[in-house]
């Protein structure tokens, strides 16, 4: 099976984050359980990639993160939720990566 | 023990102790935790999931740069400073060796402050001259042990003057003892001041009895040295606690997760760091040209509380302690 190269899915892992913060703010390891889940283990998304995922977002104001108790195991986590920036950021991710997977298609067997 | 931890420790050892740095390790430490309990209920052996975890992890380079260092400060951190290991057993020795330096230092300066005890206790008799060469011999005594215990300490000079490091679980070790030892320091301290502020009571006392004023002077020189001999050896017992906590600052590598939010003493420009470093110094001079010039003694004191408050004002007004 085809794997794919850290090098090649870098720039996709702040919409594939964000996609999943649409539904509603979320932690690490959950977020992290919906990308294997979503992509049927395709791909796994490794811990440290995506605390620099988390730390990137942040520092661009896309997302926005806060302290809380988890209600199934009563431990505090930092829980990350989408900004209104991050909203108006995902739309224009996807439209980039239509084109982008248009453009690239063309040129594939 | 603390696998997860253990990992992450050796893991970011090449980085400095930043608030990122902590931070980033912590939310780390919370995503494999979680990874590491979900794999275990779906029914992993410990050990399956602790080798599954770590090889999922990733490396550390790919943090670095979000963390503020570029991947050529990395490699230069990981190659370039020679760390002096220590270890559990070197970290042993060096608080054995502490301790015992701690009760020399003790008795040493108890012998000072004793020897005046003697010249008062003596001096009753008629033998003052007895009196003094005692003294001396027991400065002489005091200052022998100095130099002998010194001299033994200063294998571990390294400690303060080059860069250390130690392991995750030594430090651990350290950490806890310093917690289990430092109530038993404080207790010691405060014998040894409690000893220091009774001491006038003797020359009180004698002063209503018809006894010789001087028995209650060598009583009272006698209990400021066993005081002043506790709080000796206390704050040395501290400080060698605080030397193998101490190299685990912001300044130097992780492997810890006690002491990194330290505040160093200093100052951002230079030329108030010089100006603050040379104040009592020169608080000092003008105290001692000033009193000896107008024997005023009695007035010249004003300087230091007046000194002390334009410190206090200008450290708040310069930014405060930190650099």
């Amino acid at each position: 099976m085809a794997e794919i190269s850290s090098d090649g899915i870098r720039g996709y892992h702040d919409t594939m984050i964000l996609y999943i913060l649409k539904r509603g703010p979320s932690y690490g390891y959950e977020i992290s359980k919906e990308i294997t889940r979503i992509t049927e283990g395709k791909y796994r998304i490794k811990e440290t990639t995506l605390y620099s995922a988390f730390s990137r977002l942040k520092k661009n104001g896309l997302v926005h993160s806060y302290t809380d108790v988890g209600e199934d195991s009563g431990k505090r986590r930092t829980y990350y939720a989408l900004t209104d920036n991050g909203e108006a950021y995902y739309r224009s991710a996807c439209d980039e990566w239509t084109l982008v997977s248009d453009v690239v298609s063309r040129f594939i067997m | 023990m603390d696998i997860i931890g253990n990992y992450l420790e050796t893991m970011f050892q090449s980085l400095p102790n930043t608030p990122n740095v902590q931070k980033a390790k912590e939310e780390l430490y919370s995503m494999l935790e979680d990874k590491y309990q979900a794999l275990i209920l779906e029914g992993m052996s410990e050990e399956e999931a602790l080798a599954k975890v770590i090889a999922e992890c990733g490396s550390i380079e790919e943090l670095a740069s979000e963390l503020g260092f570029e991947p050529e400060y990395f490699r230069m951190r990981e190659q370039g400073v020679d760390r002096t290991k220590v270890s559990g057993e070197m970290t042993r020795d060096y608080l054995s060796d502490s301790r015992q330096n701690a009760l020399y230092m003790g008795i040493a300066v108890g012998l000072f402050i004793l020897s005046l005890a003697v010249v008062a206790e003596l001096s009753i008799f008629d033998l003052k001259g007895v009196g003094v060469v005692c003294m001396f011999l027991m400065i002489a005594l005091g200052v022998v042990i100095i130099i002998m215990s010194s001299a033994a300490m200063s294998k571990w000079s390294f400690l303060k003057k080059t860069p250390c490091q130690l392991d995750y679980e030594d430090l651990k070790l350290v950490n806890d003892m310093y917690m289990y030892e430092s109530t038993r320091h404080i207790r010691m301290l405060a014998i040894g001041i409690a000893l220091c502020i009774v001491s006038v009571c003797p020359v009180v006392i004698l002063c209503y009895i018809d006894v010789n004023e001087s028995h209650g002077v060598a009583v009272t020189f006698a209990l400021i040295a066993a005081g002043v001999a506790m709080i000796v050896m206390s704050s040395l017992r501290k400080s060698a606690f605080t030397t193998l906590l101490g190299p685990n600052d912001r300044e130097t590598v992780g492997g810890n997760q006690f002491t990194s939010q330290k505040n160093v003493n200093g100052y951002k420009d230079p030329a108030v760091d010089f100006f603050m470093s040379v104040y009592w110094p020169t608080v000092t001079c003008i105290y001692l040209s000033w009193s000896f010039l107008s024997f005023s003694w009695g007035l010249t004191w004003v300087i230091w509380p007046v000194a002390a408050a334009v410190r206090a004002a200008l450290n708040a007004h310069l930014g405060g302690n930190r650099r």
